[in-house]
């Protein structure tokens, strides 16, 4: 059991700013996941946590203990790195007993400990295999495995499934929630999948830009993002202007600097009966706050479907259950779009 | 303070005082005294810094033999290119019958030093040659007008020694072309463009790099030449003849000059090299559909390119089985005759029962294994310096590890002659030369290069983040290096190594400036075999010599293929 703070860590290689000062408490056994597209700084700041790279600025402390000049191997933290880093010239018994060696444990010892993780990562027929004859999802619990078998205090994932395909992912993912609430270690996962940060974790640092932008559990962050950068990556939510919002819907609640973010499932359709005040009997939209769209897209992607709606030169997107899909809402289809009036999800304007 | 830069001292720093104490000493030192030396103003001038030397060999032989060993090195390269590039294109776009056998003995020059290759050269199609005899006889022509000697001698065994490099070079440039723009050659033919067309406009444009690389090699490589022209080239002067003659003269301001203009040649086209391969080229390693597109052409064309091709390879065979057959030669029975008739084992018995047959052979393993381990010890240490880690003055270290690739071992040789012999800091203040460690100390730098060039690319394809794992496992430095770096990078050292053991065993070109009498390695006991007209003998030890490399590079290939499989 171990927290872990950063305290006005920052890094900069050379000219390029790669994390900015942030600031971070995450607590004993939590699931903390940092969430960010590509080249935000997501491992880098990892690396850092690991040890691998020293912070420009700032200090971590584990336990209320600076470790910040201590090196990796004293740190007791462990990481499973993006590209699993298996040793490619030992087998799966030597590759998760190699930290254990490095702590000289007993040989019995060892070989319990290896074997009962083994079972716990559903490896336990494969203790002689060499590393390449291993599949990919194999590889991906062996490098678990060999992280988690030497207790750490932390445990550090860097983006682990992204090399998976889909239906492994969702697998493997399974695998480590499950461990990590068994064994109750610390975690701090990185992904640029919004999907796989808000199964897997207790709490989530959405980055941009080296920049951590609000910190918050998956609910808070889904449906109260504070700006409109959480907003749009986290719910791909469409963003309304004040003139839009009343001119179109009627909503007069919005400033000017202010923005509204609805979510594409938010987002009400219908079929266009020929005139605003023409109900559609299928979706029943309320006569106010109606406004006349044109659909440009159509994707099925098995439980939703998305629809691209021109609406005033605007792109919207909104979304349905597919058994609620009409043949009607077909590209080219005009039709009618509205939000409900108890949406007040409100972030700032971009400048 | 920066914990980063308190991890850099202790093991980087050690690592850092051995790499830069080899480098300065018997790098860096010896070129330095080389200079030094050929502005030394000699007699009593009472001047610090003269260019006597340098006005000296212009007013003499240098412009003569400049203009030779260029010439000498442009034939070279023209003939290697045509003969090197012919056999790889036949070879990547034709079937014919015992190909797999074929492609494996078109390397066989490859097993011959480079002393060997010019002796069998000699008794091939010198004017005592089997071949050039027999075709005499059989023509009824003197010898002599048939006898390819000087010139033409040198070129031949330069072109057979160098042609390897195009041969390679553009093999696998071929093999990229085919597999990752295989449909490019097919594109370009569906457009309608014809075989020659293609050719022109596709091929030869995405092969230029290798053809580049290739000839900047071969002429380095021809320039620094000294056993062929040595053994070849009667009177004629070259530029590592004319060093080698000056020192011999005791001329140590003149030998030294020649040996600074010839390095500069050559330390110029070391960077223009370097330089090149740094920069893009069209060429991107990608995973091959496994098909190969070649351009197709006629019965006729393949009939006779195969011919020609199998008609090489076999000749290519031919100075080795002059070895051969000279090694089973009866001591001075072979005068006159077309072929010898006398034949015996005893050389070969010799070689291992007559103590002082054996010394050299003894002599030498011993001075390729000090060399070999300096190598591996140095070549290691300072690959993991110039891959893993950050310091000032890396690239300049880098360099240094290379430059002795592109210098010419008589100018290696002058240089650790000037360094050593005299109390140095760099040899704990005795004399080095006439010692036994001046030669294995003489053969470790020149093969320092490629052995930190293996060791430092397989260091660059082993993911780092392996190292890093075994870190945040709580593994440190020696234990990681033990465990996870060095069993990564067995294989790239384990074939530097042997590579770097065959080139000691049979090196001549330093040896012949640096051995004593106690000292003396394989490759001086040949030529004095020679000498003795004592043709079984040298032989005996050649044939030896080629089973050892050959042995090598088969252990070595292995070795390479077994990683592969992994
Ligand atoms: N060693 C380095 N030297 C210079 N710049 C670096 C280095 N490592 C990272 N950067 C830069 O820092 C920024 C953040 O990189 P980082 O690898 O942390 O991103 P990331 O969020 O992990 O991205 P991804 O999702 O693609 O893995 C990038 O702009 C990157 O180019
Ligand atoms: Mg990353």
């Amino acid at each position: 059991m171990a927290d872990l703070s950063l305290r006005d860590i920052s890094k900069s290689f050379g000219r390029v700013k790669a994390v900015a000062p942030l600031n971070l408490e995450i607590h004993s056994g939590e699931f903390f996941s940092l969430l960010g597209p590509s080249g935000c700084g997501k491992t880098t700041l990892l690396r850092m946590v690991a040890g691998l790279e020293q912070p420009t600025t700032g200090n971590f402390f584990l336990n209320q203990k600076d470790i910040t000049a201590l090196p990796p191997q004293k740190r007791n933290i462990g990481l499973v790195f993006q590209n699993y880093a298996l040793f490619p010239h030992m087998t799966v018994f030597q590759n998760i007993a190699y930290g254990l060696e490095v702590l000289n444990c007993a040989k019995r010892e060892i070989y319990t400990k290896v074997e009962s993780v083994l079972e716990k990562v559903r490896l336990s027929g494969k203790r002689d295999v060499a590393i390449p004859n291993l599949s990919g999802g194999e590889q991906q619990r062996v490098a678990l495995a060999r992280a988690l078998v030497v207790e750490p205090q932390v445990l550090l994932f860097d983006e682990p499934l992204s090399n998976l395909d889909h239906a492994l992912r969702l697998e493997t993912r399974g695998v480590i929630k499950q461990l990590q609430k068994e064994t109750g270690i610390t975690s701090i996962y990185v992904t640029h999948d919004q999907g796989e940060a808000l199964a897997l974790s207790d709490r989530i640092a959405v980055m941009s830009n080296g920049v951590i932008q609000q910190v918050d559990t998956p609910q808070e962050l889904y449906f109260s993002p504070k700006n409109s950068f959480v907003a749009s990556f986290i719910g791909r939510a469409n963003f309304f202007s004040a003139e839009l919002c009343s001119s179109c819907f009627g909503i007069n609640s919005i400033d000017e600097n202010e923005m509204l973010a609805v979510l594409p499932e938010e987002i009400l359709i219908g079929k266009w009966m020929g005139s605003v005040s023409k109900v559609d009997p299928i979706s029943k939209l309320s006569n106010d706050g109606k406004a006349k769209g044109k659909i440009m897209d159509v994707q099925f992607s098995g439980a939703v479907v998305e629809y691209v709606i021109d609406l005033l030169q605007q792109r919207v997107r909104a979304t349905r259950s597919s058994t609620a899909h009409e043949a009607a809402l077909s590209a080219g289809a005009e039709v009618m779009i509205s939000i409900p009036q108890n949406i007040h999800r409100k972030v700032l304007r971009e400048q | 303070m920066n914990s980063s830069v308190k991890r850099l001292t202790s093991a980087t720093g050690v690592l850092l005082f051995v790499v830069v104490f080899f480098a300065a000493g018997y790098i860096l030192l010896p070129l330095l005294s080389l200079l030094k030396e050929s502005f030394q103003p000699g007699g009593t001038s009472g001047l610090l810094f003269s260019l006597r030397a340098y006005i000296d060999i212009f007013h003499s032989t240098f412009i003569e033999a400049s203009v030779n060993s260029v010439a000498i090195s442009l034939l070279s390269v023209l003939g290697s290119a045509i003969v090197g590039t012919f056999l790889a294109y036949v070879f990547h776009n034709f079937e014919f019958p015992l190909k797999p056998i074929f492609s494996k003995l078109v390397l066989v020059p490859l097993a011959l030093p480079p002393l060997v290759g010019v002796i069998a050269f000699m008794f091939l199609i010198g004017e005592s040659g089997m071949l050039t005899r027999g075709i005499a006889a059989l023509f009824g022509i003197a010898p002599s007008n048939l006898a390819v000697q000087g010139w033409w001698g040198i070129v031949a065994v330069h072109v057979y020694s160098f042609y390897v490099y195009f041969y390679l070079f553009i093999t696998s440039a071929l093999n990229q072309l085919s597999e990752s723009h295989g449909s490019i050659i097919d594109a370009s033919l569906s457009l309608g463009a014809s075989r020659a067309v293609t050719i022109r406009r596709i091929i030869l444009p995405m092969l230029t790099p290798s053809f580049v690389g290739a000839s900047l090699m071969t002429f380095m490589a021809s320039m620094a030449s000294f056993s062929a022209p040595f053994l070849f080239g009667g009177t004629t002067r070259f530029l590592t003849l004319e060093i080698y003659t000056a020192k011999l003269n005791g001329n140590d301001a003149n030998a030294a000059a020649f040996a600074v203009m010839l390095s500069i040649v050559s330390v110029g086209f070391l960077l223009l090299l370097r330089w090149y391969q740094n920069r893009k080229n069209y060429m991107f390693a990608s995973k091959g559909s496994g098909k190969r597109s070649t351009v197709p052409h006629s019965s006729a064309v393949r009939l006779f390119s195969v011919v020609v091709t199998v008609s090489v390879v076999i000749f290519f065979l031919l100075p080795v089985i002059t070895i051969v057959i000279l090694s089973f030669v009866k001591e001075g029975s072979w005068t006159y005759q077309i072929f010898p008739e006398k034949f015996t084992v005893q050389n070969f018995t010799k070689l291992f029962s007559d103590p002082h047959v054996f010394e050299p052979i003894a002599n030498s393993v011993q001075m390729a294994f000090v060399a070999t381990a300096i190598v591996v010890f140095i070549g290691v240490c300072a690959s993991i310096l110039v891959v893993r880690k950050k310091f000032i003055g890396k690239r300049l270290l880098e360099l240094l590890m290379n430059v002795p690739f592109g210098i010419p071992g008589t100018v290696i040789a002058v240089g650790l002659i000037l360094s050593f012999n005299h109390p140095s800091f760099f040899s704990a203040r005795s004399i080095l030369i006439g010692t036994f460690w001046i030669l294995p100390l003489a053969y470790a730098v020149r093969n320092l290069p490629i052995l930190f060039r293996s060791t430092a690319s397989g260091l660059e394809s082993a993911d780092p983040s392996l190292e890093e794992a075994a870190m945040t496992l709580g593994s440190h430095g020696w234990r990681t290096f033990r465990r996870i770096t060095l069993p990564l990078l067995l294989s790239s050292i384990v074939s530097g190594a042997l590579l770097v053991f065959i080139n000691s065993l049979g090196e001549f070109v330093s040896s012949i400036l640096l051995y004593s009498y106690n000292t003396r390695p394989i490759s001086i006991e040949i030529l004095s075999q020679l000498r003795l007209y004592n043709v079984g003998g040298a032989a005996a030890y050649c044939t030896l010599l080629m089973i050892l490399v050959m042995t090598a590079v088969g252990i070595s290939s292995r070795i390479s293929r077994a990683t592969l499989l992994d």
